[in-house]
């Protein structure tokens, strides 16, 4: 019963797909317009579900699979026989045949592109179509055998009279994404799409626009225009998979022309064998123009053109609002990673390394145990087990979710490669922030973490083996925007290592470094989370100003904790184990009249150790201890921390002109 | 003219050198003439026999290589050697340079430590017998106190009320652990005596038990007896956690590793029986992840090596000083090192490797000792191939117990060298009759 639920439910989800409005609401409404001619409905409602139900057999992605993608190919399937072909048995059968094939290719494709993070549109159906097409031969007009609902087409043919042609003509290629040729199938699709999403229907009122525009002028007059490729292209990059702003526009824009031109094109080599272009034009461009967007490192906010990763797509709407949240965080908030091993390992392939970390893949890291001979192994080597790192323990660099786990590839004998699996076995861990490390080269079988576990920073997810492209036992992490493996690696540094013998807060390791994380022994600890509703009052002066700043301690807009200054300014805290990094936020700016002396100290940002110990020494500074506190010395000031009230002055080494001086605290939860 | 020898007939006698075997055991005809790329003739020259020689490089390695195989499995894991095992200072501070954390069973070797500049909250402070003064010493400076038994219980918690504060201690427990039972230190665990002290520790506001101390045996080559210690120790702390709310901030797996030197009742040659450290790492480590924490709060590992640690580094050279016949016809040869300098003759059966080539005819030998005491036989049945008065002999690993068990008994004590980079020093010179009779008196009324 809940297996027929679900299936009910993909099904109609198929639906919504095909207008880029998935949502069950929104599908039933698109449904609803196929019905113009209930057998052509009907075909396409059954060119759905053995698409889906095939796609299931063969084992698609479970949530690729619930979010109806792979029934899209069956529907159009469906909807596209009932308008080039006669009623026939053969045209049952080859709806039946044609859209299990295109389950499978649907599959087949979507595990395909899921390592470029592309989507598999109606690729499956292009292909299967043409085929068809050509093998039974295309019948034009072929939808005068099916029988009209009567009063619809009766209505339909009283509003062609009523409206203006163009009007009719505009609204009707909306229904055309669906092989739907009358009126109010095009209203319907409409407002489905204008319940879902404003921005979808703008951009689609827009496409459809311009399309018709440029069809205009490519081919004369207005005669033998079809909207379905314009008004679909414009609704993908309008918004759906990439971010909807002002780059977005002018790219959907360009996607929406070339389209035009492909279009056109495409009609005229394909008449000559009696085959409508279809979608092609469509499907063509949107994977050209979305390539290479997915394959750039996603490394800055600076981008203008930001493309969606697909796991996140619902609508334009959340895109933007999942954008926003994102690249937030992703300035101020990246994931605090710290080693994924323990003890002291060596780098044998660091970012923009000479083997494998190049291209997308160049933010990685690869990590190996040697002895203080610098062997890898003891004995021979000959066997894994003679390699230090094989069976160590690795571990979660940061909290998070378990996303996938692969656990089944055999260990490699040393100095070999499993190149046709080069992942091995991995774990793939949900970051909550837009943020995901992959960790990989697993011993076969030693994953003790499954899917959906919640891991805490540290905590052991497997044991180090040689699996995969690894011709000798170690760990290769990199983190990356989606939960797909191997796909485009973030930059990223570790939080917290000591680097040849140095203490270093963030840490990029190079080739032959050798790391290990640290520990600070130390009973005294100071903290400037779980302050919240604390304020510290300080006396200022700086530019020959005197003047009052309160530091408040609350949170930021995503409910992370921030401390809040007058003026509306924020500081991000990014905590990390042994260490507390105060940030400002882009909205913190210098100001004339009213001067932050807080933000003078924080800089870029500031990085203060927590655990207090004297003569802890790392790269930015020296912890001292003096009589009953403690003083952070760096190159330009000297910060005078309390482990109970927190930061109580600051001196610069080159200033006398600068004071910053806490003269009360007060603590709002008592 | 000289008397006419007397004939005897040729006689053939069967090598028994070359032979395969499958231990790879360097054969005792393959002299051993240098150490630490020194000649063996010459440091025996220079610094007399017999002579301990402690090759530093090897030491180094033998701490990297446990540090590494147990700090790439558990995130705090600390080595505190042992001091009983080798108090040499130049011992204890080459292993305090490398990063070794002292751990010491009396007082005097506390003071040592302390001596040496470790500070008092890198020192684990053991044994059974502890004196008041030492405690007050030791919790002043802020050591890991190990807990022995309700008497030292007792001593402590009065320590506590002269010193006005709650004072961190750890409790020393032991099981049974399918090895020789070790039940002579702490409180056992599976009678229940164990938990009751932690109870008891906990009642009166006086103490807080921060520590568990097990220590596994002596010598223990089997690791699985290492991870039933392990286990016994999560079960333990995740019962008093659960029922006391204990949290610990360390626990010590003691020590007992082995070294590569043949016990006397072993059957197989130590080169093939002694784990190696990522051994001992593997059975430990995995087993007290499972603890009651998360990883990021692991309790810190003490590990107590000593044994494994300066074992191997140290070479013994000593001398032939005289050969004869048995009544039995066996060869006996006498070296001039004795028990004295070589007390672990009682556990081990030591190689004697030849510094010169000797020729390959190996003969049983048995090796005696150059103490005028019956009992002082180095190895009842060695294969030694012919070696004359002045041949050099060299017994490598060493370096475990015989330094600090030495007695000043008949001979006077000899030369320690240290060799690292080329460089000999001279870290402890031999005993002078002076020095041995420093503090000794004779009354006016006992003389002529």
């Amino acid at each position: 019963m809940k297996r027929l639920k679900q299936i009910t439910n993909v099904t109609f989800l198929s639906y919504g797909v095909l207008a880029f409005s998935p949502h069950p609401i929104t599908a039933l409404i698109i449904f609803t317009s196929t019905l113009f001619y209930p057998v052509i409905g009907l075909m396409g409602l059954i060119g759905d579900i053995i698409s889906n139900l095939t796609a299931r057999w063969m084992h698609a992605h479970p949530d690729a699979w619930k979010s109806g993608i792979f029934g899209v190919s069956g529907i159009l399937i469906g909807l596209a026989l009932g308008k080039y072909t006669e009623p026939s048995l053969r045209m049952w059968i080859f709806l039946i045949a044609g859209s299990g094939i295109s389950g499978i290719i649907s599959v087949m494709l979507a595990n395909f592109l899921s390592k470029y993070d592309l989507p598999i549109l109606s690729l499956p159906f292009m292909i299967v179509i043409w085929l068809v097409l050509l093998t039974i031969g295309v019948v034009d007009d072929s939808v005068v055998s099916f029988a009209p609902i009567t009063f619809l087409k009766t209505l339909d043919l009283w509003l062609f009279n009523f409206l203006p042609y163009s009007i009719f003509e505009y609204i009707k290629m909306f229904g055309s994404i669906l092989f739907q040729d009358n009126l109010l199938s095009g209203v319907l699709v409409l407002i489905a799409i204008g319940l879902y999403s404003r921005v979808s229907i703008i951009y689609g009122l827009w496409g459809g626009f311009l399309g018709m525009l440029t069809y205009t002028f490519l081919h004369g007059n207005v005669d033998g225009f079809h909207g379905l490729n314009y008004v679909l292209t414009a609704l993908a990059f309008g918004g759906f998979f990439i971010v909807s702003n002002r780059h977005g526009f002018v790219l959907a824009s360009i996607a929406i022309v070339t389209v035009g031109l492909v279009d056109v094109a495409m009609t005229t080599v394909l008449n000559p064998i009696n085959l409508p272009p279809l979608v092609f034009a469509f499907n063509m461009v949107t994977f050209v123009f979305l390539f290479p967007l997915k394959m750039l490192p996603q490394t800055t906010s600076s981008f203008r053109l930001i493309p969606i990763p697909l796991h996140i797509i619902k609508s334009p709407e959340t895109n933007r609002r999942w954008y926003r949240r994102w690249s937030g965080q992703k300035n101020n908030l990246k994931t605090v990673i710290t080693l994924p091993f323990m003890g002291e390992w060596t780098v044998l392939q660091g970012n923009h390394g000479e083997w494998t970390h190049k291209g997308v893949g160049q933010y990685a890291w690869d990590f190996v145990v040697r002895d203080e001979r610098g062997h890898q192994a003891s004995g021979f080597g000959n066997k894994v087990e003679d390699f230090y790192a094989f069976g160590l323990p690795v571990l979660a660099p940061a909290p998070g979710t378990v996303y996938i786990v692969e656990n089944s590839v055999e260990d490699n004998p040393p100095q070999t490669a499993n190149t046709e699996r080069n992942w091995g076995n991995y774990v793939i861990i949900d970051h909550w922030n837009g943020e995901f490390s992959e960790l990989s080269h697993f011993k076969q079988g030693s994953i003790i973490v499954v899917p959906g576990q919640k891991v805490t920073r540290g905590q052991i997810l497997g044991y180090c083996g040689n699996s995969g492209r690894s011709p000798v036992p170690h760990i290769h992490y990199q983190l990356q925007a989606i939960p797909v493996v191997g796909s485009p690696t973030l930059p990223a540094s570790f939080s917290e290592a000591t680097v040849n013998g140095d203490i270093v807060s963030h840490s990029n390791p190079n080739k032959d470094d050798l790391i290990s994380p640290i520990e600070i022994e130390s009973e005294v600890e100071w903290s400037l989370i779980g302050r919240e509703g604390e304020q510290w009052i300080f006396q200022c002066k700086t530019g020959g100003r005197s003047f009052k700043e309160t530091l408040t301690f609350g949170t930021d807009e995503f409910g992370l904790p921030a401390i809040l200054s007058d003026n509306n300014r924020l500081w991000r805290i990014i905590d990390m184990p042994n260490f507390v990094e105060i940030r400002p936020d882009y909205k913190t700016y210098p100001s004339l009249l009213s001067p932050s002396a807080f933000l003078k100290i924080t800089g870029e940002s500031l990085i203060l150790p927590k655990k207090l110990l004297n003569n802890f020494k790392w790269n930015n500074g020296i912890v001292v201890q003096a009589s009953d506190n403690w003083v952070v010395k760096s190159e330009l000031f000297q910060i005078t921390i309390d482990s109970k009230n927190g930061i109580l002055d600051v001196k610069f080494n080159n200033s006398n002109n600068f004071q910053f001086k806490q003269i009360s605290k007060v603590s709002k939860n008592k | 003219m000289a008397p006419k020898k007397t004939y005897s007939k040729p006689t053939i006698v069967r090598h028994t050198v070359g032979v395969m075997n499958k231990f790879g055991r360097p054969p005792a005809t393959v002299p051993m003439s240098r150490l630490s790329g020194f000649s063996v003739e010459e440091l025996a020259g220079e610094y007399g026999s017999p002579l301990y020689v402690l090759a530093v490089n090897e030491l180094r390695e033998r701490y990297r290589d446990m540090t590494r195989a147990f700090q790439t499995r558990y995130p705090k894991a600390q080595i505190a050697y042992s001091y009983k095992t080798n108090y040499l200072k130049a011992v204890c501070s080459i292993l305090h340079q490398e990063g070794a954390w002292a751990e010491v069973v009396s007082g005097f070797e506390y003071d040592i430590a302390r001596n040496l500049d470790m500070p008092g909250n890198k020192i684990v402070f053991n044994g059974p017998y502890k004196t008041r003064e030492e405690l007050i010493r030791a919790f002043n400076d802020g050591a890991m106190v190990n807990i022995d038994n309700y008497d030292e219980m007792q001593l402590i918690e009065d320590i506590s009320d002269e010193l006005g504060k709650i004072l961190e201690v750890g409790i020393r427990v032991n099981m049974d652990l399918n090895n020789p039972p070790w039940h002579k230190f702490g409180f056992n665990i599976e009678a229940g005596h164990a938990y009751e002290a932690v109870k008891r520790a906990l009642s009166n506001n006086k103490l807080k038990v921060v520590g568990l101390h097990l220590h596994a045996g002596t010598y223990v080559d089997d690791v699985t007896v290492y991870s039933r210690a392990a286990q016994g120790l999560v079960d333990f702390y995740a019962y008093i956690k659960e029922q006391l709310g204990v949290k610990l901030k360390y626990w010590d797996i003691g020590g007992g590793y082995a070294s590569r030197n043949t016990l006397n009742w072993a059957w197989m040659p130590a080169e093939q029986t002694c784990p190696t450290f990522d051994q001992y790492a593997e059975a430990i480590c995995p087993i007290l992840m499972n603890g009651p924490f998360q990883a990021q709060d692991a309790p810190r590992l003490f590990l107590e090596p000593g044994r494994a640690l300066v074992d191997e580094p140290f070479s013994m050279i000593t001398s032939v000083v005289a050969q004869k016949r048995l009544p039995g016809g066996t060869r006996g040869v006498v070296l001039d090192a004795g028990m004295n300098v070589l007390s672990s003759v009682q556990w081990y059966n030591y190689n004697f490797q030849t510094a010169q080539d000797s020729g390959q005819m190996l003969e049983d030998t048995i090796l005696f000792g150059g103490l005028c005491m019956n009992i002082d036989v180095l190895r009842q049945n060695a294969s030694v191939p012919p070696v004359r008065r002045g041949d050099l002999l060299v017994i490598p690993h060493v370096g475990a117990y015989n330094i600090s068990q030495s007695w000043q008994f008949i001979y006077l004590r000899p030369n320690i060298i240290a060799i690292e980079d080329g460089k000999i020093h001279v870290i402890k010179k031999s005993d002078t009759r002076d020095y041995v009779q420093e503090f000794e008196n004779v009354p006016d009324e006992f003389k002529k």
